[in-house]
């Protein structure tokens, strides 16, 4: 995993893992992310829970993006625009995206944007 | 169950694409900066205290076409920078945020009060003050562009 983290860094992007609920669907918290993402194998992006967002917790949870699914999106520091989304989850339907569809959307961005190309 | 397999598969724990390893544990590889790193300590106080960012002057249109504000100040984004810092002059958070979310939208400038870095660093997480490069807590800095993954339970 970290490999492909470390992919999205050289492209200039950062990540942020939203956790929406815990494994025993309690609380999205910081604590709970730090633990899921850490099992994942994760070591790159800022954890974060979905109930601790302020000023309107679970704001990611109750997205129209959000329907029995997770989902990305891209949001260019500049504009703060969400600029791509996909959906990913077991049921039928989602995108489910690899790491190199993502990262080819990144450098799509990155080209709409103006924003030199990165390796 | 799905969305854990999409992660490893995505990120090449389960996928023929990166040769990566799900489980493996190598170095960060975001170094942590001189101005990120805060301890555990101050940043759950900053919880437990309810602190929150400066949201309350950025104006928020609904897509029923109606328009709300969050917090008790009306102010509009285009009438009050929402970055008044010395080395925020002239940036502001850019306006016409809308809930719900949605693509082609500018996201609400949402905060948490913690966040921890999976390179051990924890930080108040402020998006209004990542367009700006005068976060105090986080250097944004060398990113151009933020991937949120949003995660259901598994």
């Amino acid at each position: 995993m970290a490999n492909r983290e470390a992919e999205f860094l050289a492209k200039g992007v950062e990540i942020i893992w939203v956790l929406e609920q815990s494994p025993t669907f309690s609380g999205g918290t910081m604590d709970n992310c730090l633990d899921v993402m850490g099992t994942l194998g994760a070591t790159a992006g800022w954890c974060v829970g979905d109930d601790e967002i302020q000023p309107q917790p679970n704001v990611f949870d109750d997205s129209p993006f959000s329907v029995n699914r997770g989902f990305d999106m891209l949001v260019p520091r500049s504009t703060m625009t969400i600029e791509w989304t996909s959906s990913h989850g077991s049921p039928a339907g989602n995108d489910n995206p690899s790491a190199s569809e993502m990262l080819d959307a990144v450098d799509a961005l990155r080209a709409e944007l103006g924003l030199p190309a990165l390796p | 169950m799905g969305w854990v397999l999409w992660l490893l598969a995505a990120c090449g724990g389960a996928s023929d694409e990166g040769g990566g390893d799900a489980t493996s544990s190598t170095s960060p590889t975001a170094a942590p900066t001189d101005t990120a790193v805060a301890s555990r300590d101050t940043v759950d106080s900053g919880r437990a205290t309810g602190t929150t960012a400066d949201t309350s002057q950025v104006t928020l249109t609904a897509h029923t076409g109606a328009t709300a504000t969050t917090g008790s100040t009306a102010a509009t984004a285009d009438s009050a920078p929402l970055l008044t810092g010395d080395t925020a002059v002239g940036c502001r958070y850019p306006a016409g945020a809308v809930e719900p979310m949605a693509e082609g939208e500018v996201l609400t400038p949402h905060t948490w009060p913690v966040a921890t870095h999976m390179d051990g660093r924890f930080a108040s997480l402020e998006l209004g003050k990542v367009p700006c490069n005068d976060d105090d807590d986080i250097d944004w800095s060398p990113f151009d562009i933020l991937l949120f993954v949003s995660i259901p339970a598994w």
